[in-house]
C-alpha cells in the first residue's frame, strides 16, 4: 500500500509530461490561425435539436473557413465547466464559444473563465436572473439566447383549450423541478388555463424529460382518471411522444389531445397524423447560424460590442406554433446550409430576434 | 509385506525459508488406519495437503500403489482415489448436499449442463446410506450442523468409490476439532465401517484419539517424522518426548529480581466462560508474567481476546484489583488499564500507512494532550523517542511509515505504543514472538522482563514450549477450551517441556 | 485427558431443520419477506381509496414492469455471481438505434425486421461477450468492465444517430407492443417465457446453479475443478443479450429509435433485485425474487401516483420507502452484507 513507489511515480510524472506537451501544441497552434476558433457545446449529439444546431453553426463557420468544434455537455454543467475550462485555460483569445450551460447555476462560472482567457462566448437556454451580458464580463459575455418557454406554455395550452372545444380535463407532464424552461412553460400554461375556465387541470407529474417516464406515468393517469382526461399537457416532444405511445396502446391516440414543445419531427409527424395536437418549432438551425455569425462578427471586430442594446445582448429568438393548419409548411423546411453563411446572416443579426427577455423571467 | 498403499519418501516442502516438511516419510498399507499427530507447527496439516494433491512436494517421491506420481490438485487425486476430508471445509454451503457430493466429479447427472435432479438425488441419497447419515440431499448445506456438514465431507469423499476402481485412501484432517462427543463417536463409527474398503490417514492433536482410532501412528515434529510406532507398542510418555523437538529450552531462564512472587493479584477470573471455552478460573498477580500455551484452538486466544473486550458473549467472576470488572468493548479495557497486543500484527495492531511515530502515538497521545483535548504533538514524541530508545527500536526516524520495518521492530513499535499509557497495569500479548527473529524475540523478552519487575502484569500467549517456560512465572496450559494444567511458580519448579505437551494434546 | 463433551451441542439445535421444504423448488422462508412487503403495498394503495385495484391500473402496472423484468433478469444472474453489470443502459440504448435504423423507418431505406433482431440481439451477445471475457480472463473488476463498456455502447449509439429520431414504420414490430391479447401485450408475454427460461436455468442448469456456486464461495469451485471462468462468460453473454433484448422492444414500445432509449433501466433494475432479495455479495436470490423487487418499485410508484401525492415528494417516498425495503429484508444479513466484486 505504498503510494509513493517509483513506478506510480513515473507514471504521474508521464501523464503530466503528456498534458503539458498536448496543451502547449495545442496554444500553438491557436497562436498560428488568424481566423478565430469556434467552439459550440450543445446538451447531446443524440438529440435531433442538437444535431440542428450544428448544421446551422457549422454552415456558418464553414463559410468564414473558421476552425469548428462540437462539445456535448450530456446535461451536466460541471463537465462544460471541466471542458472548456480546459479550453479556455489553453489559450482561448478572441475564439468563440457558444454553449448552453445545462444550469443556471454553471453560467457565470463560465462566462468568467471566458472573460479570463479573453474569449468571445455566448449563452442559450440556461441563464441565472440578475446577471446580463451588458454588465458581466461585458468585454467578452457577447450575448444570451433563448426561446420563450412562457410564450410555448401559453400558446400550446391555448391549442388545447381550442381542441377540445374548451372543455375537460388535462394533465400535465413536467420535466424536472427548478428547470427554467420547465418552469416558464408551466407557467404560461397556467395562464392559458386561467383564459379556458372549463380546462380543469387534474394532475400534473415530472415525468423528467424522458419518453418511457412519460408513457409510464399517462398509463397510470389512464387508469385513475380514464375518460375524464381529455388533454395531455406534455412540456417537450419527448414526453410528448411517450404520451401518445401510452394512448395507442388503448386506442386513445387522436381522441386525446396532446401538445409538446420542441418541433422535432417526429412530434411533426403526429402532427400531421392528428396523434399530436401542437407543438412551439424551434428552428435549431437559425439559433445556432445565428449564435455563432454574431461571436463570429465580435470577435473579428465587424460588431462594437459597446454600442449594441440590452435588447440585442440578450433576446429570445422567434419560435412558430405548429399545428395542422401550418405542419406541411414546417415539415416542408428542408434547412439549407446556403441560408446560414456569415454574409447572409451579417446583413441583419437580429432578424429573427422575437423581442428582449423580459426582466425576472430567468429565474 | 503387501504393497503400501501410499508411500511417502523423503518429501520436503518449503515456504521461502521456513522448512514444513523435512525428507518425510509415511508409509499407508491397505485398510489401515494411520495415525498422524504433532504440535501447532509440525507439519501434519503440510503433509495432509501434500498428500491431497493440495500442494506439491519440492522434493522426495509420493508413490501411490507402488506408482510413482505428482498430483497436480485435489481433482487429480480424487481421480486416483484420494479423497480429502477438510479441516476447513470444501463444502459450498448456498448448494445442496446433494450438488456438493458429486460436485468434483464429472457424473452423467448433469451432463449437456443440464441437471437430472432425480437421478441426482438418488444417488446422492446412496452415498449418504453409506455412512448412515439420514438427512435430506436437497438440503442446502448452509442448514447442516458442524458435525453433519463433516459427515457430507466424508460422503463426497467416498462418493469417489463409484468413480475408482481401487480402494480408496481417505485422508482426515482434524475431523474432530468442532466436534462433540457424540458427534465423535458417530464419525468413528463410519470410519471403522469404511476400513474394509479403503485406507486411512488421521489427524488429529488429540492424543487420545488417535491411539483409539489408529492401527499405526506417526509423529512429527518441527517437519520431521520423529517416530513410527504400531498401537500396541505406543509409549505415550515417548511420543511426548519426542513432539517437543526443536522447543526445548536451550537458554537459561534469568532471574526475577524483585521479591514479588508472592504478588498482589492483579486480575482474578473465576468460573469464566466465553463462548464454548471455560469454565477457567485463573490469576494475575501485580508484576506476574503468565504464559498460556495450547494447540489451535485450545481457547487461549479467544481468552486474551475476551478480556481485552473483543468478544461479545462471556459470564463468570472477573476481579481486577480486587474489584468486579466486566468488559464489553476494547476502549472500556483500555480506560481500566488493559492493554492487547494481537496476533495478527498487519491488520488489527498497527496502521500499515501510518508512519511510526503516528502509531506509536494513536492510542494514548492524548494522555500527553493540552488539558486532555489539544493534542501536543511535542511530548507525544519525546515520549515516544523514550520508549522506542528503551525497546532499541531500530529505525532511521520515527517519521518513517511502519511498513519499512522489519517484523521484530514493528512488533517494538506496536508494544510501545500501549507503554506509552499512563495508566497500563495489564499488558495481554496474543503470540508476540511470531514472525520474529531471535534477537527480536530476546529484546522483547527482556522487555518484558524489565516491564514486570516495574509492575506490570504481563499474560502472553506463547508459541513455543521453550517461550513459556523461559518468560513465565505461571504456566497455563489450554485444551479443548479448559485449563488442563496450571504450573505455579515456574522459576522454583520448572516444568519438563514433555509434561507440557502431554497436558496440550 | 477427557474429551470435550459439555461443549455446546449444535446439532440438536439444527435437527429440527431436517424434514424442511425443499429449497430449490419453492421460496425459503426468509424471502417471504419480500413478496409480504409487496402484498402489504398493494393492499395499502388499494385501502387508499383510489383506483389502484382496477383492471386498467393493474394492466398499466403489469405493463410497465414487462421490460424492467427482462432487464432484471440479467442482472439476477449476475449478481448471483456476486458481480455486477451497469452496461444496461448502453446496451439497451445501441439495440434500441439499431433496430430502428434497420426496420422500415422514415430515415433509412432499410426494412427487414429480421436483420434488424440479428444485428441488434447480436450485438447484445458481442458485448456481453467482451464483458465476461475482460472480467474473467484479463481479471479487470466487472463493476470497471461493464462501466466502460456502457459508455462504449452509448457512445456508439450516439454515432449511429442519424440526427434525428428515426420512426417505425414496421408494423409487425409495432404489433408487439401494440397489439392486446387478453388486455397485456406481445412484451409482457415475452417477460413471461423469459422468466420461466430464466428459472428453468436457475435450478436445472449448471450455468444456473454453479452460478449461485460461484456467488458462495467462488474459491472452492475452482478448487473442485469446475470451469467457473466459462460460467462467468456464459452469464455476461445472456445479460447483454437480455439488454439488447430489452432495446428492441423499447423500439416497439417507443416507436422510435431513441439512441438514449435505454436510460433509466439500471439503477432500477439493480434496486429491484436488492429489495427481492438478490444480494450484492451474490450467492443468494434468484429470478422470482427480483421480479418480486421490479413489482415493489412499480407499485410504489404506480401507487403514489393514484393517491396524488405531490410529485416534488415522490421521488423523496420512493427512495425512502427502498430504503426501509431493502434494510427490513436484509437485516438478519447485516453482518454478512459485502460489496459486490
Amino acid at each position: 500500500m505504498d503510494n509513493h513507489s517509483p513506478r506510480s511515480a513515473f507514471r504521474t510524472a508521464g501523464q503530466a509530461i503528456a498534458l503539458a506537451l498536448i496543451l502547449t501544441t495545442a496554444q500553438a497552434a491557436m497562436a498560428e490561425t488568424k481566423t478565430p476558433a469556434i467552439y459550440y457545446g450543445i446538451g447531446s449529439e443524440s438529440s435531433e435539436y442538437g444535431n440542428a444546431q450544428v448544421f446551422g453553426a457549422k454552415a456558418v463557420a464553414a463559410s468564414v473557413n473558421a476552425k469548428f468544434s462540437v462539445l456535448a455537455s450530456d446535461y451536466q454543467g460541471q463537465k462544460f465547466l471541466q471542458d472548456f475550462g480546459a479550453i479556455f485555460a489553453a489559450g482561448c483569445k478572441d475564439c468563440v464559444a457558444i454553449l448552453d450551460p445545462a444550469s443556471n447555476a454553471f453560467t457565470k462560472a463560465l462566462v468568467d473563465r471566458a472573460a479570463q482567457a479573453d474569449a468571445k462566448i455566448l449563452t442559450f437556454w440556461n441563464s441565472p436572473d440578475g446577471i446580463h451580458p451588458w454588465d458581466t464580463d461585458s468585454d467578452n459575455w457577447v450575448a444570451h439566447l433563448s426561446f420563450d418557454g412562457v410564450e410555448s406554455g401559453y400558446k400550446n395550452g391555448q391549442a388545447l383549450c381550442k381542441s377540445i372545444g374548451g372543455q375537460g380535463g388535462v394533465v400535465a407532464l413536467m420535466g424536472i423541478a427548478d428547470n427554467p424552461p420547465a418552469k416558464q412553460r408551466f407557467a404560461g400554461f397556467k395562464h392559458a388555463l386561467a383564459e379556458c375556465p372549463g380546462m380543469k387541470l387534474l394532475d400534473s407529474q415530472y415525468a423528467d424529460w424522458d419518453q418511457t417516464k412519460a408513457q409510464t406515468i399517462t398509463r397510470g393517469w389512464l387508469a385513475r382518471y380514464g375518460a375524464s382526461i381529455k388533454a395531455i399537457f406534455a412540456e417537450d416532444d419527448g414526453m410528448a411522444l411517450g404520451a401518445v405511445a401510452a394512448l395507442r396502446e388503448k386506442g386513445l391516440a387522436g381522441k386525446v389531445q396532446v401538445s409538446g414543445s420542441n418541433g422535432q419531427s417526429d412530434a411533426l409527424a403526429l402532427v400531421k397524423s392528428g396523434e399530436m395536437t401542437s407543438t412551439m418549432y424551434v428552428d435549431g438551425a437559425m439559433q445556432g447560424a445565428v449564435s455563432t455569425a454574431l461571436g463570429y462578427a465580435v470577435a473579428r471586430g465587424d460588431l462594437d460590442l459597446k454600442k449594441l442594446t440590452h435588447a440585442q445582448r440578450e433576446f429570445y429568438l422567434q419560435q412558430t406554433l405548429v399545428t395542422k393548419d401550418n405542419v406541411d409548411q414546417v415539415l416542408a423546411r428542408k434547412p439549407n446550409a446556403a441560408d446560414y453563411t456569415y454574409e447572409k446572416i451579417k446583413a441583419n443579426f437580429w432578424q429573427t430576434s422575437a423581442g428582449p427577455v423580459p426582466t425576472g423571467s430567468l429565474k | 509385506m503387501t504393497v503400501p498403499v501410499y508411500e511417502m519418501k523423503g518429501v520436503t516442502k518449503r515456504f521461502g525459508s521456513v522448512v514444513a516438511l523435512d525428507r518425510v516419510d509415511l508409509c499407508l498399507h491397505p485398510n489401515e488406519v494411520v495415525g498422524l499427530v504433532g504440535q501447532n507447527g509440525s507439519g501434519k496439516s503440510s503433509l495432509m495437503k501434500t498428500m491431497a494433491g493440495v500442494q506439491s512436494p519440492d522434493e522426495g517421491q509420493m508413490l501411490l500403489r507402488g506408482e510413482s506420481i505428482r498430483l497436480k490438485s485435489t481433482v487429480d487425486a480424487a481421480k486416483r482415489g484420494i479423497g480429502l476430508v477438510h479441516q476447513e471445509q470444501s463444502l459450498i454451503t448456498n448448494l445442496t448436499v446433494a450438488e456438493n457430493i458429486f460436485i468434483d466429479k464429472s457424473c452423467d447427472f448433469f451432463k449437456h449442463g443440464v441437471y437430472r435432479w432425480g437421478d441426482l438425488l438418488r444417488a446422492a441419497r446412496k452415498q449418504l446410506e453409506k455412512i448412515e447419515l439420514d438427512i435430506r440431499p436437497d438440503l442446502l448445506v448452509e442448514k447442516l450442523s458442524f458435525a453433519q456438514r463433516q459427515m457430507v465431507e466424508l460422503a463426497k469423499a467416498l462418493a469417489l468409490e463409484e468413480m475408482v476402481t481401487e480402494d480408496l485412501v481417505i485422508l482426515f484432517d482434524e475431523p474432530t476439532s468442532m466436534l462433540s462427543g457424540p458427534e465423535i463417536e458417530a464419525l468413528f463409527k463410519q470410519i471403522r465401517r469404511i476400513r474394509d474398503r479403503a485406507s486411512v490417514v488421521f489427524i488429529s492433536h488429540r492424543m487420545d484419539e488417535v491411539l483409539e482410532l489408529s492401527d499405526r501412528v506417526y509423529v512429527l515434529s518441527d517437519g520431521r517424522q520423529v517416530a513410527e510406532r504400531p498401537k500396541n507398542e505406543v509409549d505415550a510418555d515417548e511420543l511426548f518426548e519426542l513432539m517437543v523437538g526443536r522447543q526445548r529450552t536451550v537458554a537459561v531462564r534469568a532471574p526475577r529480581t524483585r521479591a514479588s512472587l508472592q504478588p498482589v493479584p492483579r486480575i482474578e477470573l473465576k468460573d469464566y466462560r466465553v463462548g464454548t471455552i471455560g469454565p477457567i478460573s485463573v490469576t494475575v498477580g501485580a508484576g506476574e508474567i503468565v504464559g498460556l500455551i495450547g494447540v489451535q484452538g485450545s481457547g487461549a486466544e479467544t481468552l486474551c481476546r475476551s478480556l481485552f473486550g473483543l468478544e461479545a458473549t462471556f459470564s463468570g467472576q472477573v476481579l481486577f484489583d480486587g474489584k468486579p470488572l466486566s468488559v464489553n468493548s476494547p476502549t472500556q479495557a483500555m480506560k481500566m488499564g488493559i492493554g492487547y497486543v494481537p496476533a495478527e500484527r498487519k491488520t488489527e495492531g498497527m496502521l500499515a500507512s501510518m508512519s511510526i511515530a503516528d502509531n506509536m502515538t494513536l492510542s494514548f497521545g492524548f494522555d500527553y494532550a493540552y488539558a486532555g483535548t489539544l493534542a501536543n504533538r511535542t511530548r507525544e514524541r519525546v515520549e515516544a523517542d523514550l520508549w522506542a530508545a528503551r525497546l532499541k527500536l531500530k529505525a532511521h526516524t520515527l517519521d518513517d511509515p511502519i511498513s519499512r520495518l522489519s517484523g521484530g521492530n514493528q512488533q517494538k513499535a506496536v508494544l510501545g505504543k500501549w507503554l506509552m499509557s499512563r495508566s497500563l497495569k495489564l499488558l495481554i500479548l496474543d503470540h508476540p514472538t511470531r514472525g520474529l527473529d531471535p534477537a527480536a524475540r530476546a529484546d522483547l523478552f527482556q522487555s518484558m522482563r524489565e516491564l514486570a519487575e516495574e509492575g506490570l502484569s504481563i499474560l502472553f500467549v506463547g508459541d513455543t514450549l521453550d517461550e513459556v517456560i523461559l518468560l513465565s512465572d505461571k504456566i497455563v496450559v489450554m485444551r479443548d477450551g479448559q485449563v488442563s494444567e496450571t504450573y505455579l511458580d515456574v522459576a522454583r519448579e520448572t516444568p519438563s517441556e514433555k509434561s507440557i505437551v502431554r497436558a496440550m494434546v | 485427558m477427557q474429551r470435550q463433551s459439555d461443549r455446546l451441542d449444535i446439532s440438536s439445535e439444527r435437527s429440527s431443520y431436517i424434514g424442511q421444504v425443499m429449497d430449490v423448488k419453492n421460496y425459503r422462508v426468509r424471502d417471504w419477506g419480500a413478496i409480504l412487503a409487496l402484498i402489504v403495498l398493494m393492499a395499502f394503495f388499494t385501502a387508499a381509496g383510489s383506483n389502484f385495484a382496477s383492471l386498467n391500473n393493474l394492466q398499466a402496472l403489469v405493463e410497465s414492469s414487462a421490460i424492467p423484468v427482462i432487464a432484471v433478469i440479467g442482472i439476477t444472474f449476475v449478481m448471483l455471481q456476486g458481480s455486477i453489470d451497469l452496461s444496461v443502459e448502453g446496451v439497451a440504448s445501441l439495440a434500441c438505434i439499431v433496430t430502428s435504423l434497420f426496420v422500415a423507418n422514415s430515415v433509412t431505406s432499410s426494412h427487414n425486421l429480421g436483420l434488424a433482431l440479428v444485428v441488434a440481439l447480436g450485438s447484445g451477445l458481442l458485448l456481453g461477450l467482451i464483458n465476461g471475457l475482460m472480467y474473467s480472463k484479463l481479471k479487470i473488476p466487472s463493476l470497471i468492465v461493464t462501466l466502460g463498456m456502457w459508455f462504449v455502447a452509448r457512445g456508439a449509439a450516439t454515432y449511429l444517430f442519424p440526427s434525428r429520431q428515426p420512426q417505425i414504420l414496421d408494423p409487425m414490430l409495432m404489433s408487439v407492443a401494440l397489439d392486446k391479447h387478453f388486455g397485456l401485450s406481445g412484451i409482457v408475454y415475452v417477460a413471461i417465457v423469459l422468466l420461466i427460461i430464466a428459472y428453468f436455468i436457475q435450478s436445472k442448469t449448471r450455468i444456473g446453479r454453479l452460478s449461485y456456486g460461484i456467488g458462495g464461495d467462488e474459491a472452492l469451485c475452482r478448487l473442485a475443478g469446475l470451469r467457473v471462468d466459462r460460467i462467468k462468460i456464459a452469464v455476461f453473454v445472456m445479460s447483454g443479450f437480455l439488454s439488447s433484448l430489452c432495446g428492441v422492444l423499447l423500439t416497439a414500445q417507443l416507436g422510435v429509435g431513441n439512441p438514449r432509449g435505454g436510460d433509466g433501466l439500471l439503477f432500477p433494475s439493480i434496486s429491484a433485485a436488492v429489495i427481492g432479495g438478490t444480494l450484492l455479495s451474490g450467492g443468494k436470490g434468484g429470478v422470482f425474487q427480483s421480479v418480486v423487487g421490479v413489482l415493489i418499485l412499480s407499485v410504489i410508484r404506480n401507487g403514489l401516483q393514484q393517491i396524488g401525492v405531490d410529485p416534488l415528494l415522490t421521488q423523496v417516498v420512493e427512495g425512502a420507502t427502498i430504503v426501509v425495503a431493502v434494510v427490513a429484508g436484509s437485516w438478519h444479513m447485516r453482518t454478512k452484507l459485502r460489496v459486490a466484486k
